[in-house]
């Protein structure tokens, strides 16, 4: 048993838990059913009923440092079960997203990820950006069929995403950084690189994630949009490349075999995107308990993939206004979305990945 | 006066079919030369009570035998005038329902158990009522929240009540606080409801006479004719009452001695009774330098539940540190509130106020023992917590500690304080030497109740009411919680018990309730619980009295006193009517009109004893009524075989057997004794408090008897049983009379 | 005084519905006092819940014993009238003078009635015992138990064949009329006390407890009846399945209490009986284990020293933590509990012959005459000021006995009062 630790409850980080999905936080008696009826939460080191006590008494550093935060997928077990209406897996929920502003650099912006009142400023940059691209931005020669790059001229928006995808990688950094810190000071012993690859492998099948006895359509949804999303992130990245380097040009065929893979991979993150707000919606349990931060981040993502394969087919249909307009929201989105991503919960795929190999937790 | 007595033989429920009825009969008829003997097969069907109800009105008779069922059942049916001499024999459950197949042995039985009903009857008087001129009024002692409660009931019931408390007003604790546990629906809110109006109606209340700065000088006499001397700043009053109540409350503990959390090393560790007072009067501030306070931590069981110093549970500090959280936020919304419990205790509606103080965003609860508190460095206390929810050790600072310290019942131990002033006087007039240094010993270890009196009864045993632990009152806890050793006198509240104020409220009414009732049944000369309206009474041949003192020694209810030489001196209403007296006295000069040393000794006489050469053993058995007796009817309902070699005689407590008996029997030739009584000990079961404990220890003194006698003292055994165990009863007294086989006949038979 | 209180007009001064210790208590202390009492119980015996107990905590002494005095001091007490298979259909008036209509259901057994077994012998169905919880079989035709007051037989004719009459031909003191009829009585009295009690919560409703699912999860109530000599087993403790004498056994604290999905309060008695029932197993098992998985013990007062007894025991341990999950392991015939020990941070997944469910106190108010006011957990909240309907008991707040029987006494005292008061002006 390790010496005493002098205990300083964090007020503000109780309130924000309590304001940003915990609100039942302070009824936890600590009678331990949650952790019982948790059918992730392992023998040697049980969660959530000690984190709901260490959430009740804003012990945020203990909380930072403590991989079993995100070893929880949410799937409510615990919920249903709490005598007293706690609810740990919101409270869980809300203690990830306060930790996830936490860790994030600069600060304020995780601040203004954290309420909808902000939503106008996070969408205005982008527009403004875009807008000012569309208007100003120099045309270039027109085609015969309607190309984007006549409004949105493919050198700029390369430059504009990989300085973005450059600034995200930074700060995502910095957030690695502060945990890996946070898991350090808590005496979390374990390599994490030795931890990094069963943990992706875990994550590539999402074996753990289907542990959850209630989450058969989450986890599925979840694994196709995974695996969609990757597949567009590699090929994007490509296409971006092959652009610059004058190898590829776009539009590319539909016959291409890189166009082909896109629109897979487009279709499976769609269909996962679906599966995953259905599940959302459909379980009264569930929409209760979605928060903003849950919203704004799958409707973000979603978005992106609807408009992108929605500009697609009017380009194909040279429906050109309407296509120009979509498109427009689409580049929209897919800028908030990778922006955005250290401060909303995006972030998690690289917490949970890391927190994973802390734990031991791969397969 | 000349009874005339009737024998009613039933021979209904196999009894006919089992039994000899005619023989029977001729026992009575020629035997005892009875004037009437009838039977009848259904005794108590409407025609069988009316034969009998007929000759009570038209034979005159007086005295009435009814051989048939348990006299526990059918007892309503055969309510006839309580004053009138009535036996019953067991026919049913104790012969013909545990000896199936009859035959002469259980002839003999039956037979036996007649004889003995009918002696018994024959010896017996019609019971004639005390009815003396008696006090109605009820003395309260304590003016606290239950004191004032139980006189505004009693008072509310048409009862005078004289109110005595030591402080200069009423109210005690309670009168002090700003806000009380909730009390009704939704039960999350404090109770504002002071006691101030009760406190006002109390003092100007036309029943109700208020003593105040006030003390109980001595209290003397008996229910119903108690003679109290009370002390106030305007000299001694006279008060004559009925009943006592005894609502002296309680004392926080001694937190000096919880130095080891911290009390006394620094001026911001306060007990909670301390923090109701800070809190009362305005913004809580750190006693040691008055800057307002923005954390408190408050350590539960501060002193209770700790073998080192109060064992038990006090009750109330949980709920009172979830008060006094409210008081704080009440004050500081932002101050942060740490509570370090054991087990959170908040029984049945309780729980609400918990979850609702748990609610607030900077409560802090957790499970956890606290190993330290210490003076921090930044003006603040650090406490160090190990065990605790977090799986670590932890220490926190706090402007302000708060202890929860216990309760403990303002109450003395009465036969302590008896020892004590018995022993000071034999450690200076004690026959030996080493006597006086015992009696000095006892001094030593006693020394602690000096001056501890609180209601200065002029009893023999003692000044105060008996204790049975934690110096709470000896009561038969569980079913009867009111039933101190002192009869007429009830304690309620918090020196009865650890609880709250408004169980405390509760409880003075229940107190109030036997309070009134042991005066009703005082102006009727009936006993009180558990012979509830029994008319007997003892009596005392007093010219045969040899001082021995046994018997005012041993009554379980200080009935009795001495006067110089120590010749007992009757109370007839604190008599519970047990017997115990009658049982410990050498000289048998106790007897009750229908229950006597010689109405026993000449039902022994009655049991016919068969020859050695018969071989056919002789066990006299004597049972508590209460529960041994109960138990042999249940194993006779469940038709369990009982052998037919043993005579059960019914006592009304074991502790009124006497010892003179046991040689009646085993010099008559019964070859062996039987006691079968309440378990006794920590835990004793006997309604009578100490009666089969009393026989035990007699039973020591019987050995000498034997040893006269050459007879082996496995002769005579105590057995404790429980009322549920009928089912083991059969198989005790089979090996019992196995050891008396193997011991073989009593050589005394046919002398 | 007590003159006046006898002087109430017309007949009787107090009503007490219910004849379990609280009721008996109220019934008997009042009447005690000079008070004319009517006891209304609308079970076929008095003594209610304690009755099928085998032993008291913290005294480990039997309910018996207290139950026979107070049925000597009703037998041998005229002014009380006690009334079994009776239940409060109305309650009309106001304080000092209310009108009680009462139905009485058909025992079909009269007082004629002396126990002798006859139609016992000659009924020819048998039904699951009630008073043993279906654990057992018993005669239609029969006591409730042997130490049942009234002393009376009880018919249970809805059990019965069609124009089946042997129980009535089979008694030869006419004790049994099978064509006995309910009857309604009336009674005008100054006050009415309720002390209609509680029952056990139903197990079945927690589902994942897996009572109902293995026969070897029983509830406290039960494991009372299978420790009592006159209990379905005799007093022996043995797992339902088997028969088997059990070598582990699991209590289950708060089975039901302290949950907002059941029963949101504590009901403040099932530490303590589990401690009891602990204490039941290690003295009929020598070499038994037994763990109590508990949230917190709440052994108030004296009663904390009955807890350190128990706890000194080597073989009983106690273990903080839910239970949340037990379920039947038909491989090894025992019972698996999973529970989180939360003082050791450790989940325990361990199997058990016998698994206790401490299930807790609900108050039985349903159909109280008007009047009555109910919190909102349906227990009797206790009128302010002096009124004529009171509350006593389980039905009030959920109590362990004493302090029931205090609460009885003083609701008695209420009465009384109400009683004085109506005779004054009455």
């Amino acid at each position: 048993m390790p010496e005493p630790v002098l205990i300083q409850p964090d007020a503000a980080f109780i309130r924000d838990v309590i304001e940003t999905g915990g609100g039942d936080l302070k009824k936890c008696f600590q009678c331990a059913t949650c952790s019982a009826v948790c059918t992730l939460s392992p023998e040697d080191a049980p969660f959530p009923r000690k984190q709901m006590i260490e959430a009740q008494w804003g012990l945020k550093e203990h909380l930072a440092g403590d991989p079993a935060v995100w070893l929880c997928h949410n799937c409510g077990d615990c919920t249903t079960n709490c005598p007293r209406g706690a609810r740990p897996g919101d409270v869980l929920g809300a203690v990830r997203s306060a930790l996830i502003r936490a860790f994030s650099f600069p600060r304020f912006m995780g601040s203004l990820l954290a309420s909808p009142k902000w939503l106008p400023l996070l969408y205005l940059l982008p527009v403004i950006i875009f807008g000012a691209i569309a208007l100003l931005g120099p045309k270039a020669v027109s085609t015969a069929s309607p190309e984007f790059a006549e409004l949105f001229p493919i050198p700029i928006l390369e430059a504009l995403f990989f300085t973005v995808s450059g600034l995200v990688v930074i700060v995502l950094a910095v957030g690695l950084t502060r945990f890996i810190r946070a898991l350090r000071a808590a005496g979390c012993k374990e390599s994490i690189l030795k931890g990094l690859a069963p943990a992706v492998a875990d994550i590539a099948t999402h074996k753990r994630f289907r542990k959850c006895s209630k989450e058969q359509t989450r986890s599925w949804g979840h694994l196709l949009t995974f695996w969609g999303f990757v597949g567009l992130a590699v090929m994007g990245t490509a296409v971006g490349i092959g652009t610059m380097a004058g190898i590829m040009h776009t539009p590319l065929a539909l016959t291409s075999p890189w166009k082909v893979f896109a629109n897979v991979c487009a279709a499976v993150v769609f269909v996962g995107c679906v599966m995953l707000l259905v599940d959302r919606v459909r379980d009264p349990e569930k929409r209760a308990s979605s928060t903003y931060f849950d919203w704004f981040f799958l409707l973000t993502l979603a978005g992106v993939v609807f408009t992108g394969i929605l500009s697609e087919t009017l380009r194909l249909g040279s429906a050109v206004w309407a296509m120009y307009t979509v498109y427009f929201v689409h580049l929209v989105l897919i800028f908030t979305l990778f922006l955005y991503a250290p401060y909303s919960k995006f972030a998690h795929f690289l917490y949970r990945t890391v927190a994973m190999a802390a734990a031991g937790k791969g397969t | 006066m000349d009874k005339k007595t009737g024998v009613y033989i039933c021979s209904g429920c196999s009894i006919g079919e089992t039994l000899d009825m005619e023989a029977l009969a001729k026992v009575a008829e020629s035997e005892f030369k009875v004037p009437v003997c009838r039977t009848h097969n259904f005794l108590c069907g409407r025609e069988g009570l009316g034969m009998i109800r007929k000759d009570l009105e038209e034979e005159g008779v007086s005295a009435v035998v009814i051989a048939g069922w348990s006299p526990r059942m059918k007892t309503e049916a055969f309510r006839f005038d309580p004053a009138m001499v009535q036996e019953r024999v067991n026919l049913r459950e104790h012969v013909v329902w545990s000896h199936a197949d009859g035959g002469e042995d259980v002839q003999m039985l039956a037979e036996d158990y007649l004889r003995m009903g009918i002696v018994k009857a024959n010896k017996s008087e019609p019971l004639q009522p005390v009815a003396e001129e008696i006090s109605k009024r009820i003395l309260v002692v304590g003016g606290g929240v239950t004191g004032v409660t139980s006189a505004l009931e009693a008072a509310a019931a048409g009862y005078e009540v004289t109110l005595v408390e030591k402080q200069d007003q009423l109210g005690g604790f309670v009168g002090t606080l700003s806000r009380r546990f909730p009390k009704d629906p939704p039960y999350t809110e404090l109770n504002l409801e002071g006691i101030a109006d009760k406190i006002q109606e109390a003092l100007y209340h036309p029943k109700i006479q208020a003593l105040t700065s006030a003390r109980i000088k001595k209290i003397e006499g008996e229910p119903g004719r108690f003679n109290a001397v009370v002390e106030t700043k305007s000299g001694d009053t006279e008060v004559k009452a009925g009943a006592v109540i005894m609502a002296t409350g309680w004392k926080p503990y001694d937190a000096s001695k919880l130095g080891h959390l911290g009390y006394g090393t620094s001026p911001d560790v306060v007990t909670n009774v301390e923090f109701e007072k800070m809190a009362g009067e305005g913004p809580v501030v750190r006693p040691s330098d008055g800057k307002p306070v923005e954390s408190v931590l408050f350590v539960q069981c501060a002193g209770s539940r700790d073998e080192n110093h109060l064992p038990y549970c006090s009750s109330v500090c949980c709920m009172a540190t979830l008060k006094h959280a409210a008081y704080i936020r009440s004050r500081n919304p932002d101050a942060k509130v740490y509570i370090i419990y054991k087990d959170m205790r908040t029984p049945g509606q309780y729980e609400k106020f918990y979850m609702k103080t748990q609610d607030h965003a900077l409560n802090f609860l957790t499970k956890g023992e606290v190993a330290a508190v210490e003076a921090g460095g930044n003006g603040k206390v650090t406490v160090q917590v190990k065990d605790t929810l977090i799986g670590r050790d932890m220490a926190v600072e706090a402007d302000l500690v708060v202890l929860a310290t216990g309760m403990v019942p303002n109450a003395a131990d009465g036969e302590a304080i008896r020892a004590l002033e018995d022993a000071k006087i034999k450690a200076t007039t004690g026959e030996s030497e080493n006597q006086k240094a015992e009696a000095a010993k006892t001094v030593e270890a006693l020394k602690h109740h000096e001056g501890t009196a609180i209601l200065n009864l002029t009893y023999r045993q003692g000044p105060d009411l008996p204790v049975l632990a934690h110096g709470f009152p000896d009561s038969n806890f569980v079913c009867f919680p009111y039933e101190t050793r002192r009869t007429g006198i009830y304690a309620a509240g918090t020196v009865r018990a650890p609880m709250d104020s408004v169980h405390a409220e509760e409880d003075a009414l229940g107190a109030a309730m036997k309070a009134i009732q042991s005066v009703e049944l005082a102006s009727r000369g009936e006993a009180v619980h558990p012979r509830s309206r029994d008319l007997s009474f003892p009596e005392f041949f007093l010219q045969r009295c040899t001082q021995c003192k046994r018997c005012t020694e041993e009554c379980p209810f200080g009935a009795l006193d001495e006067d110089e030489k120590g010749t007992p001196k009757p109370n007839p209403y604190r008599c519970r009517r047990c017997g115990v007296c009658m049982g410990a006295c050498p000289e048998r000069i106790v007897s009750f009109k229908n229950y006597s040393v010689d109405m026993i000794a000449s039902m022994i006489k009655a049991i016919e004893v068969p020859d050695e050469d018969e071989e056919k053993p002789r066990v006299l058995v004597f049972m508590c009524e209460n529960d041994a007796y109960p138990s042999l009817d249940i194993a006779g309902l469940h038709r369990k075989e009982i052998n037919p070699y043993v005579r059960v005689i019914p006592l009304r407590c074991l502790g009124s057997m006497n010892i003179v008996w046991i040689a009646d029997a085993l010099s008559r030739g019964i070859d062996g004794v039987m006691l079968v009584g309440c378990k006794y000990g920590d835990d004793y079961q006997c309604h009578f408090a100490k009666g089969s404990e009393l026989a035990d220890r007699r039973l020591e003194n019987v050995k000498e008897t034997l040893d006269r006698l050459r007879l082996e003292s496995e002769r005579i055994q105590l057995t404790q049983l429980a009322i549920n165990e009928y089912d083991k009863l059969p198989s005790l007294i089979e090996t019992f009379m196995k050891r008396i086989d193997e011991l073989g006949p009593n050589p005394y038979k046919g002398f | 005084m007590n003159d006046t209180a006898t002087k109430h007009p017309e007949g009787e001064d107090l009503l007490v519905i219910g004849g379990g210790i609280a009721g008996m208590t109220a019934a008997i202390e009042a009447a005690e006092a000079g008070c004319r009492v009517v006891l209304v119980e609308k079970s076929p015996s008095l003594g209610g819940r304690v009755a099928a107990v085998n032993q008291y905590f913290p005294k480990l002494c039997p309910p018996a014993c207290g139950l026979e005095i107070n049925y000597k001091r009703i037998k041998n007490n005229p002014a009380i009238q006690v009334l079994t298979m009776a239940e409060v259909e109305n309650v009309t008036g106001e304080p000092g003078d209310y009108t009680v209509s009462v139905r009485i259901a058909p025992r079909y057994v009269t007082e004629a009635c002396t126990l002798c077994g006859d139609c016992t012998d000659a009924c020819k169905v048998e039904i699951p015992d009630p008073f043993n919880f279906g654990l057992s079989k018993t005669k239609a035709a029969g006591m409730v138990h042997k130490g049942a007051f009234p002393a009376q037989y009880v018919i249970h004719r809805e059990a019965c064949p069609d124009n089946c009459r042997s129980c009535e031909a089979a008694c030869q003191y006419g004790a049994v009329h099978l064509a006995q009829q309910v009857e309604r009585r009336t009674f005008h009295v100054a006050a009415v006390v309720a002390a209609t009690g509680w029952a056990p919560y139903d197990a079945a409703k927690l589902d994942n407890l897996g009572y109902g699912k293995t026969p070897d999860v029983v509830t406290n109530v039960i494991m009372e009846r299978l420790a009592s000599p006159d209990g379905p087993t005799g007093g022996k403790i043995l797992r339902p399945s088997d028969g088997k004498a059990p070598s582990r056994v699991a209590f289950v604290q708060c089975a039901g209490s302290r949950d907002e999905n059941h029963l949101p309060y504590c009901s403040a008695v099932c530490c303590p009986a589990s401690l009891k029932q602990a204490t039941y197993v290690r003295e009929q098992h020598p070499d038994a284990e037994v763990t109590i998985f508990y949230i917190d013990i709440r052994t108030l007062g004296r009663l904390e020293d009955f807890y350190s007894k128990v706890a000194k025991d080597e073989k009983i341990r106690l273990v903080k933590g839910k239970v949340a999950k037990v379920s039947g392991d038909a491989g090894t015939g025992g019972v698996t509990v999973e529970v989180e020990d939360v003082m050791g941070g450790r989940k325990l997944t361990e199997t058990f012959d016998l698994v206790v469910l401490a299930t807790g106190i609900v108050p039985q108010t349903d159909g109280l005459p008007e009047g009555f006011v109910l919190d909102e957990f349906n227990f009797i909240a206790q009128p302010a000021g002096r009124t004529g309907l009171y509350a006593a008991g389980c039905a009030r707040r959920p109590e362990e006995v004493s302090a029931t029987v205090q609460d009885g006494t003083g609701s008695a005292l209420r009465a009384f009062q109400c009683v004085v008061r109506s005779a004054h002006h009455g």
